[in-house]
């Protein structure tokens, strides 16, 4: 029976290698938490606003859909009106561009798609701001959504229809 | 009548032809198999010149109808060394033979095999790889399902339901198998979708699998780009036959309170019941059962009945008419994708909760219902022709569920084939056959399409000095709607040689997959994205070479190993239109694969059986000059069984690493999966029972996306057979 415990051995010292549990829990959330605030009068057709994060600037229509957090997405709920505290989980890393993006009725297509506002610079208010997020909550990630100064995707990746 | 149709119609009037043979009287071998120690063996007596097997009973008592003269008998039981016996017996002959085998490591694997070449054929003379999974492997694992059953052979690996050889398929939601399913050698895609539904059969009347690895187009035509994977339901005893099954589960709970979902234990419970009666001349059997599962994770409750049947008619010596069908109805909830980022579940503050899903998906649920009928004429007029015609329908049906939106689709497979097998000489053996299909879809989501194919197809091989060259080739035409048709070319060459060190083998074959009228005609919304049909898709094709070797070493020790290359073109990936928030299915990978497989089977001991396999995996989506998704570099499957009288007890451990690619969510983190399941087993006269510890260190790993793999779970096994 020694020899039989002896020549199990290696398939007990595999199994030993095995002993760590794959997959854990990853206590609190990792991702970007902020306040919007809203203004402007919400459009009759809106199917919903959506805030999400790139970690370059788009250039491309292609790069339009390199966005965090991945499908399916959930909009913030209504009414879109005062202010509002939203979390969204997205992997560590550095982000050119948190945005928020409202979605008129239809297909996931650039022409159902303006950008409503975005997480600003605090030096230079017109240009992005930088978000960082390495293994915990960014906070603090504030911006205005104005439905009456919206932009459609063509304003950053042109050209713009007639 | 054209020349063209001769081949199939002589066939075919051979086939008709009643035989008056039937007249004629059989010979009887009956008696006993067993160890030698005296224990009674469930062991397989086969004609080795017809290929007709009796199993012995649990007292290991059998029942063998022969042709009179020369008979050749092989006893087998996995684990042992087989015996031959040549017999020679008088018409009306009723002979006692009474068989005792000695444990060997060497008989780990069968000896015959009857996939790789369309006949029955040693296993060292195939060509190409084969993986074999008899009834008491099978049964010694417990499993209860085809698909666990065959997820631990060497080179394969399931991910959710979708099975690769090789890295062959990789997860494409069930859409478009690159593995062909047979069921005693009849096609069992799906028609509409092209994936395989692997409860179609119950597992307690499988009583072999054969997974055949590399393109197999060259026999079998389309989806079998990647491989074949071949059930063989048990053969019918004479006499009368009974065995239940009982099962019963419990699936461990999440490690993390964080994560616990409900507040009891789930669990699983199902029971099988199987009756046979067998004559010399008729024989059938009927199953039915069904289980009830409440899943290991949220909203994953699933109801499963099923029932089954098979008639034979042994209409002479060398003759068999079969008739055979199952049915099978699942209703399940669906789980979809686990629960990640703020507000999309109970998050309890985490990143992700890996048991409770998305409540985008709550209340999904799924009605599948799914069947087949198949009618087989097998004739062996001579030692040196075998003929073979089937005929076979397949119906799936499903319904899924969704909040504010229900699909359908209903689909028809409707098969037939004619085969002939030569021996021209005692060297040569010959396949020919054609073959002919219809599929049809009714769906809200697919459109109601058809497609037909036809197909030719003749392989040979021949003797060369100790060498085994074979050469054939398949032509498929492929028609949509009645459209033009489409032809596809799939030769395969190949040989064995045998030598000291081992029989060599290598072959080079093409492959081919027709697309799926769900890939073709899709019209449905996923989330933000509308999937449009493309009716212009044509199939994937791939070049698949061999070179591998078995050799035994010192009778203990016995070794498999193959390099494979294979090369994939135009292969049918979903295309995303991001300007137009569209997908589509198109031709646009040209992938390659290639790697190496070893199987290593040794008897360390008497009593103690091990294995060992491993696959090496390089794949490269040469289009866009990344790794292929969802395929393992590492995949390593070790095994060991100790069996001690009645007592057994054994294990499996599958390490299969992290992949280098995935789709839809890169982020996410993935991990080695690690999974070793324990087993233990008592019998006695017809009572057995068996312990099933499947992820016993309770590892939590996901191979497709969002989608939690299996945890611990126990399961309790109770047979008892007549």
């Amino acid at each position: 029976m020694h020899r039989t415990a002896r020549r199990l051995l290696p398939l007990a010292l595999v199994a030993g290698v095995a002993c760590d549990k794959g997959l854990a829990p990853i206590p609190g959330l990792v991702g970007i938490r902020g306040t919007v605030t809203f203004a402007g009068a919400e459009p009759a057709n809106t199917d919903g606003v959506f805030i999400i994060a790139y970690h370059t600037f788009p250039h491309t229509t292609a790069d339009l859909y390199s966005f965090v957090p991945s499908p399916p997405l959930q909009s913030l709920p209504r009414p879109f009106t005062g202010s509002y505290s939203y979390t969204i989980g997205v992997p560590n890393g550095r982000y050119e561009w948190v945005v928020a993006v409202w979605k008129r009725v239809g297909l996931l297509i650039p022409d159902n798609l303006e950008e409503a506002g975005f997480y600003r610079d605090q030096a230079v208010p017109t240009e992005p701001g930088i978000v960082v997020v390495n293994g915990t909550v960014t906070d603090a990630i504030d911006f205005v959504i104005d439905f009456d100064n919206m932009h459609p995707v063509c304003t950053y990746i042109p050209p713009c229809p007639p | 009548m054209t020349r063209r149709f001769a081949l199939p119609l002589s066939l075919l009037a051979a086939l008709l032809a009643v035989p008056r043979l039937a007249a004629q009287r059989t010979a009887v071998v009956y008696g006993s198999v067993r160890d030698s120690g005296g224990q009674p063996l469930r062991a397989t007596v086969t004609d080795v010149a017809t290929g007709l097997r009796s199993f012995a009973d649990n007292q290991g008592r059998y029942r063998l109808s022969v042709a009179p003269g020369r008979t050749v008998v092989r006893v087998a039981h996995i684990g042992y060394a087989s015996v031959f016996d040549t017999l020679t017996l008088g018409s009306a002959d009723s002979v006692e033979r009474n068989y005792f085998l000695r444990p060997a490591a060497v008989e780990l694997q069968p000896h015959v095999v009857v996939t790789a070449a369309k006949r029955s054929q040693l296993l060292d003379q195939a060509v190409t790889s084969v993986a074999v999974l008899e009834q008491p492997d099978i049964a010694r694992r417990a499993v209860t399902t085809v698909d666990e059953a065959v997820d631990k052979a060497p080179g394969v690996q399931f991910l959710n339901g979708q099975v690769n050889i090789r890295g062959s398929t990789g997860y494409v939601q069930g859409l478009g198998s690159r593995v062909l399913l047979l069921v005693d050698g009849v096609p069992a895609n799906q028609g509409d979708r092209g994936g395989i539904n692997w409860d179609l059969v119950p597992l307690d009347r499988v009583e072999r699998v054969e997974v055949v690895k590399g393109a197999g187009s060259s026999l079998y035509g389309s989806a079998a780009l990647g491989g074949v994977v071949n059930l063989i339901t048990r053969e019918i005893p004479p006499g009368f036959h009974a065995r239940v099954r009982a099962t019963g589960s419990l699936f461990s709970n999440p490690p993390h309170d964080v994560w616990r979902f409900r507040d009891y234990t789930g669990a699983r419970e199902g029971i099988d019941v199987t009756g046979s009666y067998g004559t010399d001349m008729f024989r059938g059997s009927y199953s039915a059962g069904g289980w009830h599962s409440d899943g290991y994770r949220e909203q994953d409750r699933q109801n499963h009945w099923q029932t089954g049947g098979k008639g034979e008619w042994r209409a002479a010596p060398g003759t068999v008419v079969t008739a055979s069908g199952s049915w099978a109805s699942d209703q399940y909830q669906v789980p979809l994708l686990w629960c990640a980022g703020p507000g999309s579940c109970d998050d309890r503050g985490q990143a992700y909760q890996p048991f409770m899903i998305d409540q985008s998906g709550r209340g999904a649920h799924t009605r599948s219902d799914k069947g087949y009928l198949t009618a087989t004429l097998d004739r062996t007029p001579s030692p040196r022709l075998a003929l073979h015609a089937r005929a076979s329908w397949l119906r799936t049906h499903f319904i899924d569920f969704q909040p504010g939106n229900n699909d359908f689709g209903v689909a028809n497979r409707v098969g037939a084939e004619l085969r002939g097998n030569l021996s021209p000489t005692s060297s040569q053996d010959v396949t020919v056959g054609a073959e002919g299909a219809r599929s049809d879809v009714t769906s809200d989501i697919f459109g109601n399409h058809s497609q037909t194919e036809l197909a030719a197809y003749g392989e040979s091989e021949r003797g060369v000095g100790s060498a085994r060259l074979t050469a054939g080739a398949r032509i498929d035409f492929l028609a949509v709607d009645g459209g033009s048709l489409t032809a596809v070319v799939s030769p395969r060459v190949g040989g064995v040689l045998p030598t000291a060190r081992g029989a060599w083998r290598a072959s080079i074959g093409r492959g081919f997959r027709a697309p799926s009228m769900a890939e073709r005609f899709p019209s449905l919304a996923v989330g933000p994205f509308s999937v449009i049909e493309n009716p212009g898709l044509t199939p994937e094709t791939a070049w698949s070479f061999e070179l591998g070797n078995t050799t035994r070493w010192s009778g203990v020790v016995r070794s498999d190993g193959a390099l494979f290359w294979t090369e994939a073109y135009d292969l049918i990936e979903p295309h995303v239109d991001a300007t137009r928030g569209q997908i589509q299915f198109r031709n646009v990978a040209h992938a390659r694969l290639a790697g190496l497989d070893l199987a290593l089977d040794a008897t360390p001991l008497t009593r103690l059986t091990t294995s060992l396999a491993y696959t090496f995996l390089y794949s490269r989506d040469l289009a866009l000059d990344s790794a292929l998704a969802f395929r393992p570099t590492h995949l390593l499957t070790l095994a060991a069984d100790y069996r001690w009288g009645r007592f057994g007890a054994g294990g499996d451990f599958r390490y299969s690493s992290r992949f280098g690619r995935v789709e839809l969510y890169p982020d996410d983190p993935r991990v080695d999966a690690k999974v070793l399941d324990l087993r233990a087993s008592w019998e006695s006269g017809p009572f057995a029972a068996r312990v099933l510890l499947t992820n016993a260190l309770d590892y939590i790993y996901n191979l497709v996306p969002r989608t939690l793999a299996p945890v611990r779970t126990l399961s309790v096994t109770l047979t008892w057979t007549y």
